[in-house]
C-alpha cells in the first residue's frame, strides 16, 4: 500500500488524527504542514490552537505548540510575537472562536496589523459542541439551535470574515478565503499568509471553507455539494488583499 | 543610600523593570493606569514591549503568550478588570506560566467606586477563576513595598512557575513616599519548557487539556503538591508586639500601618495589644496567628477595608482556639484614632 505522504512538520505519534471521517480540518492542517515544510520554518514556528475541533490539533505538529482558550488564540499569538518577533506564530481557530467569542481580538489584531498569521476554519457551525449555530451558519440552514433554519431577522446574516478583516487592515495585510475543495489554491493562500509574516508586512488571515459531515448529517456526496454549491456561493473564494503581488481571484 | 520620592504605581512599575520585566499588556482603569503609562514612557527607550490591549481579556491572554516564551511579563488592572482576567489566570495557573498580575484595588461589587478597598480578598486568595488552583498573593503596605514586591513577585513566579498577584489598595498606588531604588537584577531562571521554536531540541507543548480522568486527577494532585510546598516555605507576615498581647489586630496593606499606630497608642494606655500583618495573603500566614494565640492572645480583631473577608482565614488558622471579631470600612481608610476607639471599647468590655 502506498501511504499518502505526510508533511515533515506533522507530529507522527499523534497520527492518524482524530477528526471525524470527511472532516475538512485534516485537509487544512495538511496544507498548513506542507506550507511550513516548504518555507523551512518548522523550528521557529509556534502553533497555537483555539477550543473547538481545532483543539484536536494541540499536539498535531512537531513544532512548539500552545493550546489556548476558546476565542483567545489571537491575543496569545500576539503576546508571543510581541515578546519574540523572530518567531513565526500561527493561530488556528474555528468560526465560533474567531468571529463570535473572539471577535474583539480578531478585529483589533487586524486593526493593529499584528504580524501574526491566523487560519480560521469556517464549517458553518459549532463542531465540537455538537452542531449549534455559528456566525457563519447560512440563512435557512438547520443547526441544533436553529432547528427551523437560521432566520436572519432574528440572528442576522452570516459573518463574512475576510471581507471585514480586509476592510479593517492597512497596507501590508494579507487576506484570503480558500476552500478544502481547491486544495492547491488553499495551500498557496496559507503559504502566502506565512510568507507575509516572514516578510513582516502585516496581519495575515486565511479563512478556509471546510466540511463537518458529522453535524451537517450529510453523506460524502451531500457534504461536497453543500461545500461547493452552497458555501462557496455565499462566501467567495480568493485573495482579498495581498502585498505579495496581484490578488488572485 | 539616596532616597527618591515616588508614586506607588510608578514604584511598582519601576520595580518590574528592575526585575527584568520587558513586556507589559494592559487596559486602562482607575486607579491602576499609571502603571501602564509608566511602561508606555519607559519601554520604547529600553527595548521593552508595551501594548494597550483591546480589553483585559486580551491583555491577560497576551501575558499568557509572552510568558510562554519565557519572558518576564506583567499586567495591571483593578476590580472589574481583574474579574475579566480571571479566565486567563486559570489557564496561566494550569499551564504554570510565571507572570505578575497587579490589582490596584477599588471597592465593588459591580462598578462600585474608585476609592480604596480590599474587597477582592476572596477573589485573590481563593484562585478567582474556574478550577482548583491558587495564585500567590502579596500585599504591599508602602511605596517601598510596591517596588520590592514587584521584584520579589517575579522571583517567586519563576521559582514556582506560578502567577503572582500583587494586591494593593488604590491609595497605595496613588500616594507618594521616599524610597530606596533597588539594583536591577538579571533574571537567572532556565526555562527549558518555553515555546521559543524547537531548533535543536524536541518541540515543547503548552496545554491545559487533560481529558482522561486519571490524568486530570494526577495533574490536580501535582498542582496541590506544588501549593503545599509554597505553603510550607513562603508564608510571610510582620508581627508587632505580639509576644505578650492579649488582643491581636490583624490587618494587611495600608490598613496595617493604621493598625500599628493604634497598637502603639493603646499600649501607652496599658492595653496589651499587638499586630499581625499578613504579607502573603495566599499562602495565608496561619502559623503566625497560631503562635500569637499560644502566647496568650484571647481575641483577634480583623481590620479590613471590606466586610470581613479575612475573618475566615483567621478563624481557620485558630480552629476555635481564640475568638475573632471584625471591624471594617469600605472606600475609606479609617484613621488610627478610630481604631483606638474600637480597641478601647473591646478592651473595656473584655476587661483586658
Ligand atoms: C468560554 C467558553 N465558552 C464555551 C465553550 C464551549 N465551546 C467549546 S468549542 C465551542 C465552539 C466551537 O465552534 P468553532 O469555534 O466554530 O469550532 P469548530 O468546533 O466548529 O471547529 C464552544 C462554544 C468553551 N470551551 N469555553
Ligand atoms: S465535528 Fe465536524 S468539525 Fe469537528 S471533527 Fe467532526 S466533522 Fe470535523
Amino acid at each position: 500500500m502506498v501511504l499518502p505522504a505526510t508533511p515533515k512538520s506533522w507530529y507522527l505519534p499523534t497520527k492518524p488524527h482524530k477528526f471525524c471521517p470527511g472532516c475538512g480540518h485534516g485537509i487544512v492542517l495538511k496544507a498548513l504542514g506542507e506550507a511550513i515544510d516548504e518555507l523551512g520554518i518548522q523550528d521557529k514556528t509556534v502553533f497555537g490552537c483555539d477550543i473547538g475541533c481545532s483543539l484536536l490539533s494541540w499536539n498535531f505538529f512537531a513544532c512548539d505548540s500552545i493550546q489556548t482558550h476558546h476565542g483567545r488564540t489571537t491575543p496569545v499569538m500576539v503576546g508571543i510575537k510581541r515578546a519574540r518577533p523572530e518567531l513565526i506564530t500561527i493561530g488556528y481557530m474555528g468560526d465560533g472562536g474567531g468571529y463570535s467569542i473572539g471577535s474583539q481580538h480578531l478585529l483589533n489584531a487586524a486593526v493593529r496589523n499584528e504580524k501574526i498569521t491566523v487560519i480560521l476554519v469556517n464549517n458553518t457551525n459549532y463542531g465540537m459542541t455538537g452542531g449549534q449555530m455559528a456566525p457563519t451558519t447560512l440563512p435557512g440552514q438547520k443547526t441544533e439551535t436553529t432547528p427551523y433554519g437560521r432566520d436572519p431577522e432574528i440572528t442576522g446574516y452570516p459573518t463574512k470574515g475576510p471581507e471585514f478583516v480586509a476592510a479593517l487592515t492597512s497596507d501590508g495585510a494579507y487576506v484570503a478565503r480558500g476552500t478544502v475543495s481547491k486544495y492547491k489554491q488553499l495551500k498557496r493562500f496559507i503559504k502566502n499568509a506565512l510568507q507575509n509574516q516572514i516578510e513582516g508586512n502585516g496581519f495575515s488571515f486565511v479563512e478556509a471553507l471546510s466540511t463537518c459531515p458529522t453535524n451537517w448529517r450529510t453523506n460524502a456526496q451531500q457534504t461536497w455539494s453543500f461545500l461547493e454549491d452552497e458555501m462557496e456561493k455565499y462566501f467567495p473564494v480568493g485573495e482579498f488583499k495581498s502585498p505579495l503581488g496581484k490578488g488572485e481571484k | 543610600m539616596e532616597k527618591v520620592l515616588m508614586k506607588g504605581n510608578e514604584a511598582l512599575a519601576e520595580g518590574a523593570i528592575r526585575a527584568g520585566c520587558r513586556a507589559y499588556f494592559g487596559y486602562p482603569i482607575t486607579p491602576s493606569s499609571e502603571i501602564a503609562e509608566y511602561m508606555a514612557r519607559k519601554y520604547p527607550k529600553i527595548g521593552g514591549v508595551f501594548l494597550q490591549a483591546e480589553s483585559e481579556l486580551a491583555a491577560i491572554n497576551m501575558v499568557y503568550g509572552a510568558a510562554s516564551t519565557g519572558a518576564r511579563v506583567m499586567t495591571a488592572s483593578s476590580g472589574p478588570g481583574i474579574s475579566l482576567k480571571q479566565e486567563g489566570i486559570s489557564f496561566i495557573a494550569e499551564a504554570e506560566l510565571p507572570c505578575v498580575i497587579v490589582n490596584i484595588s477599588r471597592g465593588g461589587p459591580g462598578l462600585g467606586g474608585i476609592q480604596p478597598a480590599q474587597s477582592d480578598y476572596f477573589q485573590a486568595t481563593r484562585g478567582g477563576g474556574h478550577g482548583d488552583y491558587h495564585t500567590m498573593v502579596l500585599a504591599p503596605a508602602s511605596v517601598q513595598d510596591m517596588m520590592d514586591f514587584a521584584m520579589e513577585g517575579f522571583e517567586l513566579a519563576d521559582k514556582y512557575r506560578i502567577p503572582v498577584m500583587i494586591m494593593a489598595e488604590g491609595t497605595l498606588g496613588q500616594m507618594m513616599e521616599p524610597i530606596i531604588l533597588r539594583d536591577p537584577v538579571t533574571p537567572g531562571y532556565e526555562k527549558p519548557w518555553a515555546t521559543t521554536g524547537c531548533k535543536g531540541r524536541k518541540p515543547n507543548v503548552i496545554t491545559t487539556l487533560h481529558l482522561p480522568p486519571e490524568e486530570l486527577e494526577q495533574r490536580n494532585r501535582y498542582l496541590k503538591s506544588k501549593y503545599d510546598l509554597i505553603k510550607a516555605r513562603e508564608k510571610r507576615a510582620e508581627t508587632f508586639m505580639t509576644e505578650d498581647a492579649k488582643l491581636v489586630l490583624v490587618a494587611f496593606g495600608l490598613m496595617s500601618r493604621v493598625a500599628k499606630r493604634a497598637v502603639m497608642e493603646v499600649r501607652k494606655r496599658g492595653i496589651k495589644a499587638g499586630l499581625i500583618r499578613p504579607i502573603t495573603l495566599w499562602p495565608f500566614p496561619d502559623e503566625h496567628i497560631v503562635e500569637a494565640a499560644e502566647n496568650g492572645a484571647k481575641l483577634f480583631l480583623s481590620l479590613e477595608i471590606n466586610m470581613g473577608q479575612m475573618v475566615e482565614d483567621i478563624k481557620l488558622a485558630l480552629n476555635g482556639r481564640s475568638r475573632v471579631e471584625f471591624y471594617g470600612r469600605i472606600g475609606i481608610i479609617p484613621n488610627p484614632e478610630e481604631i483606638v476607639g474600637v480597641v478601647m471599647q473591646i478592651a473595656e468590655r473584655e476587661g483586658l
